[in-house]
């Protein structure tokens, strides 16, 4: 996957691939 | 980790579960997206060939319709406090990007029709994925 992608929505919003550096950012959601 | 390993996801122990999707992240190109509000992790979507996913394929409802090399978004989970402020539908147009760029022949998904069903559902609606350009080839109830 590539680099950042930018999102219009209600919510100013920033999606990016969940590589893992950004893990803890996925247990913050689901846990 | 359900469509990756089935039945076995509800026996084990959260940690367990969480450890394997922590193993393999470490070790998978990025197996879906984060959305952030700022900072904040706000939203999860889990995005991979439909084939890393075999458990799709025990479900009656979510049998393969064609042989295409399809890819599937599979679950979705997004922060309490930020639902319904199009999150889903970022990560759903950020996947299709992904696919896109993957080369993907399809992207498919798997949502519940709230209007037939009043269950929450972690694999998104009907309408938000309608909203954004997907066809329904296949419906099952």
């Amino acid at each position: 996957m590539g680099a950042s992608l930018k999102q219009d929505s209600k919510l100013d919003l920033i999606v990016r691939p969940l590589t893992p550096d950004q893990w803890p950012a996925l247990e913050a959601i689901i846990c | 980790m359900y469509w990756r390993i089935g039945n076995a996801y509800t026996k084990r122990s959260g940690e367990l579960n969480r450890a394997d999707l922590h193993a393999l992240v470490k070790a998978s190109p990025p197996p879906g997206l984060l959305a952030f509000a700022g900072d904040l992790p706000v939203g999860w979507c889990q995005v991979t060939p439909r084939s890393d996913l075999p458990w799709l394929d025990h479900s009656w409802r979510l049998k393969r319709i064609d042989d295409l090399p399809v890819w599937s978004i599979s679950c979705f989970y997004i922060r309490i406090g930020y639902r319904k402020r199009g999150v889903t539908s970022a990560l759903i147009k950020a996947a299709l990007q992904v696919a896109r760029q993957a080369s993907a022949p399809v992207l498919e998904a798997y949502p519940l029709d709230a209007d037939l069903t009043p269950s929450t559902s972690s694999t998104g609606y009907l309408t938000t994925f309608n909203r954004l350009g997907f066809v329904k080839v296949g419906r099952h109830v």
